[in-house]
Order: C-alpha cells, then structure tokens, then sequence
C-alpha cells in the first residue's frame, strides 16, 4: 500500500499553484467562497450527525472494527426486518424500539443481542431521556459508563481521523448491506483499507468517498431531525463536567 | 487614599508585589468560577459558549498583563490595553444580543482573516529566496493552516474585509445601549493606539523655550508617575465583562469583584 507523500494532510496547500482566494467574487466587503452561491445547508457531522451514530460507535470501541461490524450488521438486517420504511441507522429511532419488539427479534444471521446490550449499556444508563427501554441494563457504576463514552466519543467524533472515518465506513457499509443505499463497489471495498491500512492514499481516498456519501444521504433524509442530537449535547454538560487544568499559570 | 496616588516607592516593593500576585489568583479565580459546569452552556451550540469563554478569558488576560507591569500605569501605553478592554467589553455585549448569529460571525471573521493572510503567504513564500526563511513561513503558514481547518473546510470560509459586525464601534455601543462607553472611554483611549495628536502633544513633545523658535515642539519621552487609578479602572473593565457574563447566563456567584479586591488590597497596604 502506498504512503502518502506528506503526513502533513493540508499543508500541500500553501506551496500548490492554485491561490486560496481563487474563485472568489467579490460582493461589497466580503470575498464570498466559490460555494456559497451553492443551494446547500450545512450539516454538522459532530453536533448532528454523530450523536446518530453513537451506537455504532460504542460497538466499534468495545468490540473493534471488524467484529463490532459483524455485531452491527445482523442487527440491523433484524430492524430492518420490522419496518423497511423506519430509519434504524439513527439512535433516535432504535431507543424507540419496544421490550416486545426486541425480545421477538430473531438472531438469523448471528448472535447480536448480548453483544448489542453490553455496548449500548452507557447509553441507556446515563440518557434516559432517549427511552432504550429495550435494553434494561443492570444498575451499576455510573462513572465506568461515562467513562466509555467519553472514550467512544472522544476516539469517533473526528470525522477526519481514522476511527471517525471507520465509523462512517461501517454506517455505509450497513445501509448497503441492508439495501437502502446504492453503493459503487469500489465504495465498499476501499472501506476496509481505512482500518487496514491508515494514512495510505487508499485509505484517504476511501475516508473521503464515505463521508461524501455519508452526508449527501443524511442531509436528504434527515433536515430538522435534531431532536435527539440537541439532548445529546445539552445533557452532556450534566453528565460530565468540563475537563481542564485548573491550576494558575 | 485616592487611587491615583503614586505606588513606586512607599511602601516596600515586595508587599506590593506579593498583593499584585494576589491579585492575579483572584481574577483567575472569578473566571474559573464561570468556566465549569454550574454555568448553563448550551452545548449544541457550542460556539456561543467558545466565543464568551474566550472573550472573558481575554478580558481577564489583559488585567494580570497589566498588573503584572507596574511601569506600564501611566498615559504612554496603558490605554492601548484598556482600549482593548472597552473593545472586548462591547464585543461581547454586542454578541450576547444575538448570540446564536453574532458569535459564529465573530468566529467566521477570525477564520477569514486567519485564510487572508495565508493567501498573502502563499505568494510571499513562493517569492522567497532564501531556502532557511522559506521553510520558516511555511512552518507557520502551515500551523495556521491547521489551525483553520481544524474548526472550518477552508474552501467554505469567506474573507470579511471591513469590521467583523458590519458596524463601528460607536454603531456597537448604541445597540447595547452604552454610548458612554464609546465617547468617554474608546475614544480618549484611542488617541494613544492611533497615536493622534491630543496624545503626542502632551507625551511626547516639549516646548522649545527658545523665544527666537516660536514654541515650536521638541521630541520628548514624558516622565510620568505611575498611576494606580489606570489598574484600577482595568479591574473595572474586567468586572463589567462578568457582570455581562453572569447576566447573559442568570448566575448568580457572590466573588468579590476586581476593582474591590484591588483598591481594597492596595488601600490596606497604603495604610500600614
């Protein structure tokens, strides 16, 4: 696998021909960026995104890539088999899932629901605003729970890292597998190299393929949909308090 | 006591030092106090909490910078720093109005001046002969670099080329209904940033006494006293940004303002 030229992933820009200001117009005193003529809204990855997908976040930190992937994919070819129409990627919508639902949910292609249980246990612990009612996990020690989710979002939240990438990799792997998205094969198959290969071009240019089609998916079908992503990041301040050295310089 | 009494000699130079030490701790102490989670914060919209955050820690920097230089309270360069006091002041009045639109504006200007000046580098750094600078502002250019494109894609950052908010700074201080703010204190301290000549006349020129020479103005660097009024009125600076602060997010803490622990503190020390 070839290494990319530079470790340094943006500095290229400051010795490359093309001036950062090129393709900007003028309007009055403001350079406007080539884009922002564009019909597009912005999304988010960290603030709505990602607080969609931290399920599958917390089953790629506790299990690893490629296991955490082969907990996450029966289980949502398990969901899907209740309701093709519900998007069951989201968090927002697997918390809706009934104790009734989840019991009668068979195990067809694999063993999910014990695995699915021990990882999603923090957030159904420490956000019981979001329901999880499915999942009733024993009582225990709040702060390990936190713990983990800080570590999970700590290590995902970076859509450019390559955990984030992963993250996104596996959230396109899933809704392929489950046949609500149409992927290039070439899509797919670069997704292994971002966990097997980091850092190499292959694997940039898998991370950055996934993200395009990760966001050109969500944003279709997920505006104003930030119900849960807005608790998410309200709790967290009673969740967990701010980190920083307190000392005096 | 008046405050504006001289400090530089009586009483001994350590107290006064050991009580400017203090002084530090406390206004780290009233901002630690509003950095941590009895504070509100609406996390989702992160960059709100960033911008007043950032700002108070600012407002609170330039008070130990300046109590920590004794020689700097006089006329010559105190009022730069306490220009940049009333600025901050009104900034971040000014954004707590709308603050959801006015602090990610304030967040976008620094990025587009931030992507400016890396635009002028790219040139400047091609242009460059001597391979030891080149690679010196590449360093940097790539530093800043980084540092944009860790909060914003740099393709999708505008470049803002007149005043952050689209207003001066009077316009400002109308919105947040302190005129004052702008006539008595942004202005008098502005003749010393811009060096205009209400400030170069008196501190830095003399009158040739020469009766042949017509009174005409010799170069001059002005003893002044120190002045602990000017410290003071820094302290009150920093207090009215959290006073705004503890408004805007309803807290109610009890700490001892800057202004009191500072012309209290000096007050005793005088007295001994």
């Amino acid at each position: 696998m070839a290494k990319r030229e530079s470790d340094a992933p943006y500095s290229f820009r400051v010795n490359r021909k093309e001036p950062i200001l090129e393709g900007h117009t003028r309007n009055r005193k403001k350079l406007l960026n080539p884009f922002s003529s564009l019909p597009y809204t912005q999304t988010s990855f960290t603030a709505d995104i990602f607080p969609e997908l931290l399920w599958l976040a917390l089953i790629l930190d506790r299990f690893g890539y490629r296991p955490g992937i082969e907990i996450a994919t029966p289980f949502q070819v398990a969901l899907y088999k209740i309701s093709k129409k519900r998007p069951w990627y989201r968090l927002s919508e697997i918390a809706k899932l009934s104790p009734k639902q989840w019991e009668r949910m068979a195990e067809p292609t694999g063993p999910f629901k014990e695995a699915i249980m021990e990882a999603l246990a923090p957030i159904a612990l420490v956000y019981p605003e979001l329901g999880m009612k499915f999942l009733k996990p024993a009582k225990s020690d709040s702060n390990e729970h936190i713990l983990r989710l800080k570590n999970s979002v700590r290590r995902f939240s970076n859509r450019f890292e390559t955990p984030g990438s992963a993250l996104i990799g596996g959230f396109v792997f899933l809704q392929a597998f489950v046949g609500r998205m149409q992927v290039p094969p070439d899509v797919i198959g670069g997704i292994n190299s971002i966990v097997s290969s980091p850092g190499s071009d292959e694997a940039e240019t898998a991370s950055s393929m996934v993200r395009a089609t990760m966001l050109a998916m969500w944003s279709a079908d997920n505006e104003d949909k930030k119900e849960w992503p807005k608790v998410f990041w309200r709790a967290n301040l009673k969740v967990s308090g701010c980190d920083y050295d307190r000392k005096c310089e | 006591m008046t405050t504006t009494e001289n400090v530089n000699d009586e009483p001994s130079l350590d107290k006064i030092g050991n009580f400017l030490d203090e002084y530090v701790k406390h206004v780290h102490s009233r901002i630690d106090l509003r950095n941590g989670s009895d504070v509100p914060l609406d996390l989702y919209y992160g960059h709100v909490p960033s911008v007043f955050a950032g700002l108070l820690a600012r407002q609170g920097t330039l008070t130990i910078k300046l109590a920590l230089c004794p020689p700097l309270w006089d006329g010559h360069v105190a009022p730069m720093l306490l220009r940049g006091m009333v600025e901050c002041l009104v900034t971040a009045r000014w954004i707590m109005l709308d603050p959801l639109i006015r602090a990610a504006e304030y967040i976008s200007y620094g990025l587009g001046q931030a992507k400016l000046t890396l635009s002028r580098m790219q040139n400047e750094i091609e242009d460059e002969p001597d391979p030891e600078t080149k690679e010196r502002l590449l360093s940097f250019a790539q530093m800043q670099e980084s540092w944009i494109v860790s909060q914003r894609l740099i393709q999708f950052i505008d470049v803002n080329l007149g005043s952050w908010s689209g207003m001066s700074i009077r316009k400002m201080c109308e919105e947040i209904g302190d005129v004052d703010l702008y006539r008595f204190w942004f202005v008098p301290f502005s003749t010393t940033v811009h060096n205009t000549w209400q400030h170069v006349s008196v501190c830095n020129t003399k009158i040739c006494t020469n009766p042949l020479h017509m009174e005409h103005r010799l170069s001059h660097i002005a003893s002044r006293p120190m002045d602990a009024d000017i410290m003071r009125m820094s302290a009150k600076f920093f207090d009215k940004l959290v006073i705004a602060f503890d408004d805007f997010y309803r807290l109610k803490f009890h700490d001892i303002s800057a202004e009191t622990f500072f012309r209290d503190g000096l007050m005793e020390i005088l007295e001994e």
